[in-house]
């Protein structure tokens, strides 16, 4: 599989969206839509298959939980068992409040250090940006040309006439 | 279809239903005449709290001018529109109240130093006055709020000033409305235990009243697409009402908890009675199904982004949901009031289904009523067209 991209540059959202609206129609898939902001609606036009991070988290959250509640057990009655105005040691309501800050402390940080992770956003990686425009003022539909029956020429006319003001390709590593 | 054209079939079924009701008070009355008052208390205060519910809603979107509940802006004024009609049958429990509240029994606070201290706020006549009070800000202001509306959809001109109008009378409502829900559920429901206190009572029957509003809100809306109406309503907007359904039972659940864990913690006989009373004495099984049906069952439903976006599952959880609440109230009320009647009867009853069946004819009679008056679509408002085109 080859890295070359071909790529539309637009000034406006709208343009943009129009221009995905026409690609979907005509059936050309949609590598990835780069924008300097969040746009709605963007999703339908991309096949891109839906996040698993809900699935980080929620194995996160759990984790926290359990850890949670063993510890507190093991400390309030294995290890240091203190007697408080006559309750149980074991007091599953006393443990809920640490239990769930634990669960939303594991929750929130494991999620986001995956979301950095997988999306190569630490200083660690060298993520290989499409256009310097998308992280300004432009809107960029990414295009992947897989083989030699993608028709570039064609595809860059249409482009083009969906009023993209640059259409260039791309190579990344 | 932009009007909705009252229902004969239906409002036949409704009056059947208040006739059901009746039936139920009827035989309360002859079997254990305290569950009477328990079960209109209990219902009363709960599609009460539905028809506040549209009050607050509208409220709280004209201060921030939210687009999102502009398509069916209309439902949630019927909804207010039933604030008068069901505050004036609350005034029924003043009939009842010997049988509800131990305060009022004179002999009973003379001997008891705790209410002879409290009997200065804790006294029929000061009660009375403030429940009507409390019923007459909230009719004046679903009064105002329906007229403003009805005001704009009338002169197009006119449109843009009176929703900036709007912000300020809302604003007011909502500091009223914050002082007098909790001054009426300390006064209705607290004080049927009048030693007990608890300081977050207002908060979580405010939380009660955003749940069972909006699961309230999101079934009518279901029936009324199914009818054919209100097709600007796309599933953003049922998700968008799906994420606050979910976000609304995690707060019931917490500030119940929050109530549970400091009253358990401090351990004070005078507050620790209250859960003392509801997980023992047999009433410990419909203590925790509460808290099943009203968080452990949402929430975990609700979680994936797909359930919010199905009619048919949303449609069963809210049903899930009215249950729980509408068993919150019953456990709110019940275990006290009949202890004091010394009776101790734990369980859910044809009597419970009966006078609650009532209610919820009573009460769609007068939403439907109320619906039928104007057109469904909010004609003028200046949010109207961002509203129905809600994107995700």
């Amino acid at each position: 599989m080859s890295n070359k991209y071909l790529l539309g540059v637009f000034h406006d959202e709208h343009d943009m969206i129009h221009a995905a609206k026409a690609l979907k129609k005509s059936k050309i898939v949609i590598h990835d839509i780069y924008t300097p902001f969040p746009v709605h609606g963007l999703d339908q036009y991309l096949d891109i298959k839906p996040t698993r991070l809900p699935v980080v988290t929620l194995v996160a959250g759990t984790t926290g939980l359990v850890l949670a509640l063993l510890f507190q057990y093991w400390v309030s009655v294995i290890d240091w068992p203190i007697n408080v105005g006559g309750k149980p040691f074991n007091s599953f309501a006393a443990f809920i409040p640490v239990a769930f800050e634990i669960t939303v402390l594991f929750g929130a940080f494991i999620t986001v250090f995956a979301f950095l992770m997988r999306s190569k956003l630490a200083p660690v990686f060298s993520s290989g940006i499409m256009h310097s425009g998308a992280t300004q003022d432009k809107f960029v539909i990414a295009l992947a040309v897989k083989d030699a029956s993608f028709d570039t020429q064609n595809t860059s006319k249409t482009l083009a006439d969906l009023g993209a003001s640059e259409v260039s390709i791309r190579e990344v590593k | 279809m932009t009007i909705y054209k009252n229902n004969c079939q239906l409002n036949k079924i409704l009056i059947l239903m208040m006739g059901l009701g009746m039936v139920g008070i009827a035989g309360a009355f002859y079997l254990l005449p305290i569950k009477v008052w328990i079960n209109i208390l209990t219902a009363n205060f709960m599609f009460l709290s539905i028809g506040l519910f549209g009050l607050f809603m509208l409220a709280i979107t004209n201060i921030v001018g939210a687009s999102f509940v502009t398509p069916y802006r209309k439902v949630l004024e019927a909804l207010a529109g039933t604030v008068p009609y069901l505050g004036l049958s609350m005034l029924v429990i003043l009939l009842g109240s010997h049988s509800l509240y131990e305060w009022t029994h004179v002999d009973v606070v003379l001997k008891d130093k705790i209410l002879m201290e409290k009997a200065a706020y804790l006294n029929l006549p000061f009660f009375s006055i403030r429940m009507i009070i409390c019923i007459g800000l909230w009719s004046l202001m679903s009064f105002v709020l329906v007229r403003k509306f009805r005001e704009q959809e009338k002169f197009p001109e006119r449109a843009e000033r009176i929703q900036e109008s709007l912000g300020g009378i809302s604003a007011a409502f909502l500091i009223v409305f914050a002082v007098t829900y909790c001054m009426a559920s300390f006064d209705w429901i607290m004080s049927l235990e009048p030693h007990w206190f608890s300081t977050i009572f207002g908060v979580f029957t405010f939380s009660g009243l955003v749940v069972s509003g909006l699961a309230a809100l999101i079934l009518i809306l279901i029936y009324l697409q199914g009818l054919g109406h209100l097709k600007g309503l796309n599933l953003n907007h049922y998700h968008d009402l799906g994420k606050l359904l979910l976000g609304f039972t995690t707060f019931w659940a917490y500030i119940w908890f929050s109530q549970y864990l400091l009253i358990w913690y401090a351990n004070i006989p005078e507050e620790g009675e209250y859960y003392v009373l509801r997980e023992h004495f047999g009433w410990s099984w419909l203590f925790w199904i509460n808290i099943v049906l009203n968080w452990v069952v949402p929430f975990f439903v609700l979680l994936p982004r797909w359930t919010k976006r199905n009619k048919t599952v949303l449609q069963r959880i809210c049903l899930i949901i009215l249950l729980g609440q509408w068993l919150n109230l019953y456990v709110m009320i019940a275990p006290k009031v009949m202890e004091h009647h010394g009776v101790m009867d734990p369980t859910i009853t044809w009597i419970e289904l009966f006078i609650t069946l009532g209610y919820v004819g009573l009460f769609l009679f007068i939403f439907f009523k109320r619906l039928s008056q104007s057109s469904l679509v909010a004609t003028n408002s200046p949010f109207l067209e961002e509203g129905l085109a809600l994107e995700q």
